[in-house]
C-alpha cells in the first residue's frame, strides 16, 4: 500500500527514505509489505505523505480491491502535475514532515493555536459564493483584517505579517528553491485529523515586498480551495483570467494594501498622485511593505491614478531608491553589511544540513524549537532532529544547556 | 532477586559497540549472567541509518541478530515478558507509552525507556541529556540506566576485558568523535575507571539479596 501512495504521488521511494531518515532497504521494503512498518513510524507517515493511519494495516487483500484513486492523496494530484519536479515533491515531503514536527511540538509546549480554523470558517461562510471572485477576495480580507490586528493601523503590514499568521497557527515557509518554477504554493499539512494550513514562497531571487504578497495571496488560497489538496502559483505565469487567482489576487491587495493604508501612506509623505515618479512610488512600497506592482493595480482600483498609466509606472526602476528608504529591499548580504549582524545569525541557524536537500526553516517554528529546548521540554537530540541538524550543531548554535552535567 | 532478562540497549550504546567492533561484553552478558541484549524495533530502526554514518551498522547489526548476540523486542517477545509486569501492561500500553516519550526525546530512546519501564528491566543509554529531559518532565525511566562505560568497567574488573581492549576501546571512540564519560575523556580506561560511579555490580548468588535499584543512577548488582 505504501508503494502505491508513493507512486500515485510520484515520490521515489529511496529518496523519500532518506527524506525522513530511514535505511533506503529498509524503506523498500516497507513500502512492499506494509505490515513491517512499525506502529511507531505510521504518524509520521501518515502525516508526511497525507493518508490516513488506518490505510497503512488494510490488508494486502483489501488493498487489492482498492483502485489508485482511492488510495492518492488530494495533495500529490497537484503536485505531480505538469511543471513540477521531484525535487518540488521532496520538498513538500519536507514541509509537510516540518509540519508534524510543529504539531509534536505544541502538544508538548501546549501551545497548539487552531485560530485560523475558526477566522477561515467565519470567512468562508460570510462571503457571497455567487459574487464575482475579486469581490469575494475583497470581502474575505475585510473580514480578515478586522479580525486580526491589521485593521488597527493604517500603515503597511509587512513586519507583523508572518508572526500574526503564526500565531493563528498557519505554517509560514520561506525558502529558495533554485530550480523551481513554484514560487508560492499552499496546502495543508499534519495529519489527516489535525491538518494546519502551510503557506510557501520560494525565497529565491524574489523580495521581501513580493514575498509579502505571495503569502497572503496563498493565505487566499488556503481559505478558498481548502478541499483541493494543494494550490501552487508559478512564477511568470500570470492568471488574471482564472477567478481562483483573481480572488486571490484579491484577497492579498485588499489584505495588505486596503485603499486607507494606500490613502495614508501617500498622505503622510505629501505625494501627489498625478506627479508620481520614481522616488515617490518607492515611498509607497516602502511604506505599504507590498510590491511596487500591486502598489501600482491598488492605486488604479482605488481611483488614484488612472489605469492608462499603469505599464508606464510598472515600468519606473524604484530599486535605487527603494534601498535608501527600507532595509528590507537590501540583499541579505548588504543588510549584513549594514547592520553588523554575523551571518550565522540570520541564516546558518535556520539552516538545515542533515537532509540531501537544505531547507530554511520559518524564524518562529525555530525559535519554538529552541525554547522547548531551553526550557527542558525537549531533549537536545530532539531538538536537533526537529531542526534537521545533528545535535552536536545544535549546542554549537544554541548553546548547550546540559554542559558538563553528568547523569 | 535473578537476573533481569533482558537489558534493552539504545542506539548510541550500541554504535560504540559496533564502532570498537566488539561485542564480548554483550555476549559475556547473555552467557555468563543470562541477560539478554535486546533492542526495541525503533532502534533497529535507527541502527539502519544514523544521520552521521549512514548505513555502516546494518551488516553489524544483522550478524549479532543472526547469532543471537542481540534480539528484538517484538511484540511476541514483549508477550513472553509480561508475567514480571506491571498488572494490566500491554503491547498497546507500550506503545502509547513510547508515543508520549517520543514527544519530548527521539524515538530509539523513547521506546527503549517504554520498554524499559513497562517490563521492570534495565537498559543501556549514553544519552544521559535525554534521561535528564524524561525525569525533568516527571516521566519514568529505566532503572538502572547503564552507559557503555558502566558494561566496559563491569567486564573489565570480571575479567571479561583486558585492560588494552579497553583502552582500545576508548581509542576508537575518541578517534571516531564519540562523547565518552568525563572520567574517560582525559584519562586511560584504568585511572578513568578509578573515578567512574559504575552502576553495574557483579555479586555472589549466596551473598544476596541486593538492593533493587530504584533511580536510573542506582546499581543493578547481577551475580553469574
Amino acid at each position: 500500500m505504501l508503494q502505491r501512495v508513493l507512486n500515485s504521488a510520484g515520490i521515489d521511494v529511496r529518496s523519500c527514505a532518506e527524506l525522513l531518515g530511514f535505511n533506503p532497504d529498509m524503506f523498500v521494503q516497507w513500502a512492499a509489505n506494509p505490515n513491517q512498518i512499525p506502529q511507531s513510524v505510521v504518524p509520521l507517515l501518515s502525516a508526511v505523505l497525507s493518508v490516513p493511519q488506518s490505510l497503512f494495516t488494510t490488508s494486502p487483500k483489501a488493498a487489492k480491491h482498492l483502485k489508485d484513486e482511492d488510495v492518492t492523496p488530494q495533495i500529490w494530484y497537484k503536485f505531480r502535475g505538469e511543471g513540477l519536479q521531484e525535487s518540488d515533491r521532496e520538498y513538500v515531503v519536507l514541509i509537510r514532515q516540518i509540519g508534524h514536527f510543529l504539531n509534536e511540538l505544541e502538544e508538548v509546549t501546549r501551545q497548539k493555536s487552531v485560530q485560523w480554523k475558526t477566522l477561515f470558517e467565519s470567512i468562508r461562510s460570510a462571503v457571497d459564493i455567487q459574487a464575482p471572485p475579486t469581490e469575494q477576495g475583497k470581502a474575505a480580507a475585510r473580514i480578515f483584517r478586522q479580525s486580526t490586528s491589521l485593521a488597527h493601523g493604517a500603515s503597511g503590514s509587512g513586519n507583523v505579517l508572518r508572526g500574526l499568521l503564526r500565531a493563528l497557527g498557519v505554517l509560514v515557509v520561506e525558502s529558495p528553491l533554485a530550480n523551481s518554477r513554484i514560487e508560492g504554493c499552499c496546502f495543508y499539512v499534519g495529519s489527516t485529523n489535525s491538518p494546519r494550513p502551510c503557506v510557501f514562497a520560494n525565497s529565491h531571487h524574489t523580495t521581501w515586498f513580493r514575498r509579502n504578497v505571495i503569502l497572503v495571496h496563498e493565505v487566499g488560497h488556503a481559505i478558498f480551495e481548502h478541499l483541493a489538496g494543494a494550490s501552487l502559483d508559478f512564477s511568470g505565469v500570470g492568471n488574471s483570467h482564472d477567478s481562483i487567482e483573481l480572488r486571490a489576487q484579491a484577497f492579498a491587495q485588499e489584505t495588505l494594501i486596503p485603499k486607507e493604508v494606500l490613502f495614508h501612506a501617500a498622505q503622510s509623505r505629501g505625494i501627489k498622485w498625478s506627479a508620481l515618479n520614481e522616488y515617490a512610488l518607492a515611498c509607497l512600497v516602502a511604506d505599504t511593505h507590498v510590491e511596487q506592482k500591486l502598489v501600482v493595480s491598488a492605486a488604479i482600483d482605488y481611483g488614484f491614478v488612472e489605469s492608462e498609466r499603469q505599464d508606464q509606472l510598472n515600468s519606473f526602476e524604484i530599486h535605487g531608491e527603494l534601498l535608501k528608504l527600507s532595509d528590507h529591499a537590501l540583499s541579505t548580504e548588504q543588510f549584513l553589511e549594514k547592520n553588523g549582524e554575523s551571518t550565522s545569525d540570520w541564516i546558518g541557524k535556520r539552516t538545515t544540513t542533515l537532509l540531501p536537500k537544505a531547507i530554511r526553516l520559518p524564524i518562529g517554528y525555530v525559535n519554538a524549537v529552541v525554547d522547548a529546548y531551553r526550557n527542558r521540554q525537549i531533549s537536545p537530540g530532539k531538538a536537533a532532529e526537529y531542526l534537521l541538524i545533528d545535535e552536536q550543531e545544535l549546542a554549537e548554535r544554541f548553546g548547550d544547556i546540559y554542559e558538563n552535567v553528568e547523569y | 532477586m535473578p537476573n533481569p532478562p533482558l537489558l534493552l540497549c539504545d542506539s548510541d550504546a550500541l554504535v560504540q559497540l559496533f564502532i570498537a567492533n566488539n561485542l564480548r561484553p554483550l555476549q559475556s552478558l547473555k552467557s555468563t549472567y543470562h541477560i539478554q541484549p535486546s533492542i526495541v524495533l525503533e532502534v533497529d530502526i535507527e541502527l539502519r541509518w544514523m544521520k552521521k554514518y549512514k548505513s555502516r551498522f546494518v551488516p553489524q547489526l544483522d550478524k549479532a541478530l543472526k547469532n543471537g548476540v542481540l534480539t528484538k523486542l517484538d511484540p511476541s517477545a514483549f508477550q513472553s515478558l509480561l508475567s514480571t509486569a506491571t498488572p494490566g501492561m500491554s503491547w498497546g500500553n507500550f506503545q502509547a507509552l513510547g508515543q508520549r516519550y517520543e514527544l519530548v526525546v527521539q524515538r530509539g530512546e523513547a521506546y527503549t525507556h517504554a520498554a524499559a519501564v513497562s517490563l521492570g528491566l534495565p537498559a543501556m543509554s549514553n544519552d544521559g541529556k535525554a534521561v535528564l529531559t524524561l525525569t525533568g518532565q516527571m516521566m519514568a525511566v529505566a532503572a538502572p540506566v547503564l552507559r557503555l562505560f558502566d558494561l566496559l568497567v563491569f567486564s573489565h574488573d570480571n575479567g571479561l576485558l583486558s585492560t588494552k581492549e579497553c583502552d582500545d576501546i576508548r581509542s576508537e571512540l575518541l578517534n571516531n568523535g564519540e562523547g565518552l564519560p568525563g572520567p574517560f575523556q582525559n584519562a586511560s580506561f584504568v585511572n578513568g575507571a578509578k573515578t567512574f560511579p559504575c552502576r553495574l555490580k557483579s555479586g555472589a548468588a549466596a551473598n544476596g539479596p541486593f538492593p533493587q535499584p530504584a533511580n536510573h543512577y542506582d546499581p543493578l548488582t547481577i551475580c553469574p
